[in-house]
């Protein structure tokens, strides 16, 4: 029985790395197509080992690294959960916001030491996130209503609501673009390495994962998720409040997107900027795809992604090559990494064999005897 | 005051429009039984197609149609995915989403150099507006009705198609067994795979429109990111509407009506992000407030239906 559980796994594996490598290659032809004469070489170099060959680039990568290990953990619950919600794309605007009234308004923080500022503003994203989730997870599980169409749609009330907040009591008027005052120095994550885009909150994000790994695996909760997404009958008639644990997965998604949107806004940037959607939640989903809803592996494809992420910037920033490549190669590695029937045959004449030839050797084994 | 009347009931049926495109197009996949969630990707891709071709051709309706089949093959990637090779439908659905958002910006990007849009680089074409002969000489129903873009006219002309194919016609007819039951569809001979390809690809073609309208209706240049949400908001009309065509016509007629009060309330009040955000709140409050009355309505047939067995069984050993 280990040894097809050895096999399911490697092909699983395999499944992954085929389709990130299929979409690597896509992406370099796709390169040399577009790039312009005699810059192919250059173009290719920039992309496939750009992000390597600088320290600030390196940097770069953590930097995006950080945000992607936090919202792919928590998108492993509600993919895990079997649930749609994509509500950490507005959770990444709207949570900070929260922690800015904190800031500015009361005076609750000003002498506090860094590290219980940082506690707080984590806390309190952490809690607005969960909060934010409790919507379209409400929607579902008592109205009936789909929670990806509430979570779109939620995602621009999420964007508006956030830049409302901003305009009207939060903004620096004195700036000429819309954005909240500076952070104070001891209410945000400290850069490393020179001031590179790198930052403290990626020890937040670790101790994030490890949460999640724990409670993914390791507990009652975690369990009951896992096999309410995964047979919810079978839960049900289990014993298993099954309503309880759907909702505890998009919630626990949305704390973890929460965590991210302050890891994210606290560390990243001096003062809150953003004016769109960020992307961050979706390409957590994509992780989550990655990492085929293990937690365990989500360090792994957020590096990937990542990666990737960053040499479409290096290549943009050197060459004409526009950084949207990127989306294109996500939708290709979704493809092939979700495929259920992607290598099926191969690995079914693999598990095929290996169950003839254990019969096989039980009967000699009986004729022996 | 009328004036103002007039021209914001012209502008509520003028910004209605590509939310009845897409809410028929949402129609026609749920009554097939699956949601549209790439309703998005396929007016991007249509969007984008229309406006390059009809400047490479010099001529409205092959763009029109190019448009229409690029929709067309851009929905046929994704049922390869989700019926051959079995990704989950939502999950393909995103991802064909993302790909289509970032994918237009990078075609347009290699055609003019810029991210943001091909006004002015590309010489693309749009069609023109339409004077109702008879109509456009009444007073006020004249001024409101007559004068809009023909791919506003051509949304109410596909409505009414919409409701012929799924309820007239044997296709229709195939798409909603299958929608109720796929496995008894299949028992009789209806190939449901097939069904619901079939289903989409007619779901992007009328999507297509939608998308179009945007990018060559009253304007004739696509901007990064044109359908700004309206996909799911299209979505959200349908599914308020049960999936009825003609009812999910006049949601979407609804919705525009909260879009153009936005609009002309701007100039009034100064929090103008607030207000923008005020249509999705609608449509989310009316879309939840409508599915848990539906939810509740299919609870009570239920238990009415489990009574009325419940009380047959019971007369019919009375019968014995």
């Amino acid at each position: 029985m280990k040894k097809v559980q050895r096999v399911e796994f490697l092909f699983e594996f395999l499944r992954v790395l085929l389709g990130i490598m299929i979409a690597f290659a896509l992406c370099l032809v796709i390169i040399v197509m577009v790039a312009p004469e005699g810059g192919q070489m250059d173009a290719i170099k920039n992309f496939a080992i750009g992000p390597f060959m600088s320290e600030r680039r390196f940097a770069q990568v953590l930097s995006r690294w950080t945000p992607y290990l936090l919202t792919g953990s928590g998108m492993c619950f509600i993919y895990a959960a079997g649930r749609f919600s994509l509500i950490s794309e507005g959770i990444i605007n709207l949570a900070p916001i929260a922690a800015l009234f904190l800031m500015f308004k009361t005076p609750l923080m000003q002498g506090l030491p860094t590290v219980v500022n940082l506690t707080i503003i984590v806390v309190v994203c952490a809690l607005a996130g969960g909060a934010i989730s409790i919507v379209p997870a409400f929607g579902r599980e008592r109205l009936g209503a789909n929670e990806m169409v509430v979570s779109t749609i939620m995602n621009f009330v999420c964007l508006y609501v956030a830049l409302f907040f901003i305009q009207s009591s939060l903004a620096d008027r004195t700036q000429s673009f819309m954005t909240s005052p500076v952070y104070p120095d001891n209410m945000r994550f400290t850069r490393y390495w020179g001031d590179t885009n790198f930052h403290s909150g990626v020890w937040v994000a670790i101790v994030g994962w490890i949460v999640a790994c724990f409670i993914f695996y390791r507990t009652r909760i975690g369990t009951e998720i896992r096999l309410a997404g995964s047979n919810m009958q079978f839960a049900k008639y289990s014993g298993i409040n099954t309503t309880k644990a759907m909702y505890m997965g998009q919630i626990i998604g949305g704390l973890f997107a929460g965590v991210a949107a302050a890891v994210d806004a606290f560390g990243l940037y001096n003062s809150y900027f953003y004016t769109m959607l960020t992307n961050v939640g979706m390409d957590g989903l994509i992780i989550a795809v990655m990492a085929r809803k293990k937690p365990v592996f989500v360090p792994l494809t957020a590096f990937v992604l990542a990666y990737i992420r960053t040499a479409a910037a290096t290549l943009n920033a050197n060459t004409n090559i526009p950084v949207e490549l990127v989306t294109m190669l996500q939708a290709v590695i979704v493809m092939f990494v979700a495929a259920e029937n992607f290598l099926k045959k191969p690995k079914e004449k693999v598990i095929f064999n290996i169950s003839r030839k254990e019969e096989e050797s039980k009967k000699e084994a009986k004729i022996n005897a | 005051m009328l004036d103002l009347l007039i021209g914001f009931l012209f502008s509520v049926i003028r910004i209605s429009t590509p939310l009845i495109y897409v809410a028929i197009c949402s129609t026609i996949s749920q009554q097939a039984g699956l949601l549209n969630m790439a309703a998005e990707s396929m007016m991007l891709a249509s969007a984008l197609g229309g406006v390059v071709f009809s400047a490479m051709f010099q001529n409205v309706w092959v763009g029109i149609i190019m448009g229409a089949l690029i929709s067309v093959l851009i929905t046929l990637i994704l049922c390869f995915a989700t019926f051959v090779m079995k990704v989950d439908l939502y999950l393909m659905s995103i991802s064909m989403n993302m790909a289509l958002t970032g994918g237009t910006v990078f075609v347009m990007y290699l055609l003019t150099g810029t991210k943001a849009t091909t006004a002015g680089a590309i010489n693309s074409l749009s069609l023109g507006d339409w004077q109702i002969p008879i109509i456009k000489d009444i007073p006020i129903l004249g001024d409101i009705i007559s004068g809009h873009n023909i791919f506003t006219y051509l949304a109410f002309v596909f409505t009414g198609l919409v409701w012929f194919l799924l309820f007239r016609t044997k296709l229709g007819l195939r798409m909603r067994a299958v929608g109720q039951n796929p496995t008894a569809a299949e028992s009789v001979g209806i190939n449901p795979r097939k069904t619901y390809t079939i289903a989409f690809c007619i779901a992007a073609f009328v999507g297509s429109f939608g998308g179009m309208f945007l990018s060559m209706g009253y304007q004739n240049f696509f901007i990064r990111n044109i359908t700004a949400g309206r996909g799911f908001v299209g979505l959200a009309a349908a599914t308020i509407a049960n999936a009825q065509p003609v009812a999910s016509a006049l949601i979407s007629l609804i919705f525009g009506v909260a879009y153009s009060v936005t609009n002309y309330l701007k100039p009034y009040i100064t929090d103008q992000y607030l207000l923008t955000s005020l249509p999705f709140i609608l449509v989310v409050i009316l879309y939840l407030v409508m599915a848990f009355w539906r939810t509740k309505q299919e609870d009570r047939l239920l238990k009415a239906n489990r009574k009325r067995l419940a009380s047959g069984t019971v007369e019919a050993a009375v019968k014995k």
